[in-house]
């Protein structure tokens, strides 16, 4: 799943892109905070991030970025899923 | 970012970045000019190898990458990074972790790890690409910088080769690090006398700039976040600015429930129910 920070997160932004995943609205950052990623970059905004989080909750690897265009490929993320 | 290249000769591509501590850490970047110093034959074998986005130095040997996102493993021939079309192979990485061992070793500095001198090294390279006016670093600047580097770690110009074969590197590589590192130096003077705050400088140049890192580095990530405090401390000192603290990264994950795009709410824990789960974090939609 993908948070986004925006509120305005719209049927036709979902139709527009169809992700295969949900895409969620944290538009209060509360999210971004608990996972400690939020303005980690000085721009307001959740640094990029990515977690695996196993069915007991717990973070079993995490990415995060050192720019905004700094991510993970899918295929490292994918090796990380329990 | 394109119009501050066009204004300069398109002569860089990265290649380096590194520690060295002459009374305190400067950071080495280092740079190689495949066009009149030429990356030397094992790099034009790998650049053209690889197809990548490498048209403003390779445009004949190579073609365009599918998508930005695919990210292949990393070879001893492959890229690295690109930033805004140049690039850092993977082997010249290697290469400047090397190097920077035997430096810290000489020195008694900390050493950067693989994805810290890759950052450093595309953050350079924007430094190098953005400024407009400075005097490039002749030899006899880069012989006495190294002179008084030796001095101050007290170590013969013997030693220093000898370690440096060790892990067979040639003394010119140390040498062309050098001078890259005296070029970002005069670089960074030419931005900041321009009136520029660095780290805000740098930040603005990484949001536009186009950068793409295909190196895959994810155990050095994951040692990083096992010592978020010698990082930190390591960021204190080096005059490039890295972002703020690593993030304290919860051992279990929190529990929301958020709105989900096209319509109701999702919560983690139902989720988890179904299996893991990955969360990515998007600084903005789009």
């Amino acid at each position: 799943m993908a948070v986004s920070p925006l509120s305005d997160i719209e049927d036709g932004v979902q139709g527009v892109i169809n992700p295969p995943y949900p895409l969620l609205a944290d538009p209060d950052h509360e999210v971004a905070e608990a996972f400690q990623v939020y303005d980690l970059l000085g721009t307001g905004y959740a640094a990029p991030a990515t977690f695996v989080i196993d069915t007991d909750g717990s973070i079993v690897w995490s990415y995060i970025a050192q720019s905004r265009t700094d991510r993970p490929s899918a295929n490292i993320v994918r090796d990380q899923i329990p | 970012m394109k119009r501050l290249l066009e204004k300069r000769r398109p002569i860089w591509i990265i290649l380096g970045a590194g520690l060295l501590v002459v009374a305190g850490v400067l950071v080495v970047a280092a740079f190689v000019n495949p066009q009149s110093a030429g990356p030397g034959p094992e790099q034009t074998e790998t650049l053209s190898a690889t197809a990548t986005s490498l048209a403003p130095t390779t445009p004949a040997e190579t073609s365009a990458p599918e998508t930005s996102g695919a990210q292949a493993s990393p070879t001893p021939g492959s890229i690295a990074a690109s930033v805004n079309g140049y690039t850092i192979t993977q082997s010249y990485l290697s290469q400047t972790v090397k190097l920077n061992t035997v430096l810290g070793r000489l020195s008694g500095a900390s050493v950067l790890d693989e994805r810290e001198t890759l950052q450093r090294l595309i953050r350079s390279q924007l430094i190098v690409q953005g400024a407009t006016a400075f005097d490039e670093p002749t030899d006899e600047d880069v012989e006495g910088f190294i002179a008084s580097l030796l001095q101050n770690w007290g170590v013969s110009d013997e030693r220093l080769v000898q370690e440096l074969e060790a892990v067979d590197l040639e003394r010119a590589f140390l040498e062309d690090t050098i001078k890259r590192l005296l070029t970002v130096e005069a670089a960074v003077g030419s931005l900041e006398s321009e009136g520029n705050n660095l780290g805000e400088w740098l930040r603005e140049q990484e949001e536009d700039a186009e950068i793409m890192v295909f190196a895959d580095l994810i155990e050095e990530e994951e040692e990083e976040e096992a010592s978020p405090t010698a990082e930190s401390e390591d960021e204190d000192e080096s005059p490039l600015p890295t972002p703020e603290a690593q993030s304290q990264v919860p051992d279990v994950a929190p529990n929301f429930t958020l709105d989900r795009a096209g319509g109701g709410t999702l919560t983690l824990n139902d989720q988890l129910k179904e299996g893991p789960v990955v969360l990515v974090f998007f600084e903005r939609c789009g």
